[in-house]
């Protein structure tokens, strides 16, 4: 069980990601990719599936989200799932 | 094939013929040309010419300081013209675009040049899994010219264990990392993990060290691939979004961004696809270790070109001219219209 704050971002090493339960308590902002901005402007990422999901509780309440890990071409992903426990 | 895509590689591979017969010791003959399509010439050319038998065609080199802007007006002229770093027709040696399986990405190419790369590992580690890990890496050095060697420093490839998922930069894209962090991931790696996945993966990512990327996003793989069922397939599996998946399975290569012809599912560099996504029903197999074709390529692309070798081709490729930096042209990069 996670305690967090209205406004707080979550980050999660996860492929992939969603909310089972209290959409409107925590949002799935997206699943990315980490990156660099190079000396040249450019921004680089590297090959492979994202690798972290982002979360941000919105109000007060109760959800419960699911993390993805491993390989997404294959095999059966690792799932887990977490309460979250929003206060203002 | 369409017909422009026909008449491309013709063009292509009458360069790459140019290039090779250069480097060969003979300058390319106009015999070259009638030649049915498809036959080659190997082998050095030579023939008389007004200034004496075997008279020799060498190729001049741009004094260093015009050699970057000449690489980007050469590249907005022809997108292909980006092919490397290094001198094209040693690109070029014994490279006849045949079907090649894999492909590199022109603009993170590491050059023909022998080369050999450090690797640290961030989170340290056994030295047994160390040098298993390099020893797999080192697997392409079986055909391509890049090696691999472990430094008590800070590499240029440094491997950690301890981030989410498989992953790694794409060839000299690796030194605009900054030193702290890593550039090539495997998460959860031991001793314990399967030789069969340190062939799956870590050769995986260490081709994207070499500048290869997804065989799966080339274009005609992505071609089999239905969109609405790949949509669905994530949002269950993953909770992709339909932009995700776009990014991640959807959008193929730019054709001028790599090298290398046909796709090859079974490349190390593809990844496994289920038929429940493709429109045939037929899942796209994926590459479990580099295979016949991958080295093929590998090998030509970064040549291993021999110490005798090497300073021969200094030689056909001649010196720089030398002028005054006041002399220099200025050239309009716009593409003509």
């Amino acid at each position: 069980m996670l305690h967090v704050r209205v406004g707080d971002m979550l980050m999660f090493g996860a492929t992939g990601g969603r909310v089972l339960e209290g959409g409107t308590t925590v949002e799935l902002m997206g699943v990315f990719s980490p990156g660099v901005v190079s000396d040249d402007g450019r921004v680089l990422s590297p090959a492979g599936p994202p690798t972290s999901a982002l979360f941000r509780a919105l109000q007060s309440g109760q959800a419960r989200i699911e993390l993805i890990r491993g390989d997404p071409w294959q095999g059966t992903p690792e799932r887990r799932e977490i309460a979250i426990i929003v206060t203002a | 094939m369409c017909d422009s895509d026909q008449k491309l590689r013709q063009a292509l591979t009458k360069i790459a013929e140019v290039a090779r017969a250069a480097v060969d010791g003979g300058p390319y003959t106009d015999e070259d040309d009638s030649k049915p399509h498809g036959e080659t010439t190997r082998g050095s050319h030579t023939h008389a010419h007004a200034g004496g038998k075997n008279a020799h065609c060498s190729i001049k080199q741009l004094p260093d300081r015009l050699v970057e802007k000449a690489a980007r007006t050469a590249r907005s002229i022809n997108p292909v013209n980006g092919v490397g770093f290094g001198p094209i027709s040693a690109v070029a040696r014994g490279l006849v675009l045949d079907p090649a399986a894999i492909s590199v990405l022109v603009s993170k190419y590491w050059g023909p040049q022998q080369r050999q790369l450090t690797v640290s590992f961030l989170d340290g580690g056994p030295s047994d899994l160390r040098r298993r890990i390099i020893q797999h890496m080192n697997a392409w050095n079986q055909t391509a010219g890049i090696s691999f060697v472990e430094t008590r420093g800070v590499g240029k490839v440094r491997i950690s264990r301890n981030q989410a998922g498989y992953w790694s930069y794409l060839g000299t894209d690796i030194l605009h990392i900054p030193n702290n962090r890593p550039t090539l991931n495997l998460q959860g790696f031991t001793m314990n993990t399967s030789e069969s996945e340190f062939h799956r993966v870590v050769r995986h990512e260490a081709g994207h060290t070499l500048g290869f990327p997804h065989e799966h996003m080339r274009e005609e793989l992505v071609a089999r691939i239905d969109p609405e069922k790949a949509y669905d397939f994530f949002l269950r599996t993953q909770g992709w979004s339909r932009q995700m998946v776009d990014q991640q399975v959807l959008t193929p290569l730019s054709q001028d961004s790599i090298m290398g012809t046909p796709s090859d599912e079974d490349s190390i560099m593809c990844y496994q696809l289920p038929g429940s996504i493709t429109k045939s029903g037929e899942p796209i197999r994926g590459g479990i270790d580099i295979n016949a074709t991958d080295y093929a390529f590998a090998g030509r692309i970064y040549p291993k070109v021999s110490a005798e070798r090497a300073p021969s081709i200094q030689v056909e490729m001649g010196t720089a001219d030398e002028w005054s930096p006041s002399e220099d042209v200025e050239v309009d990069e716009e593409p003509v219209q």
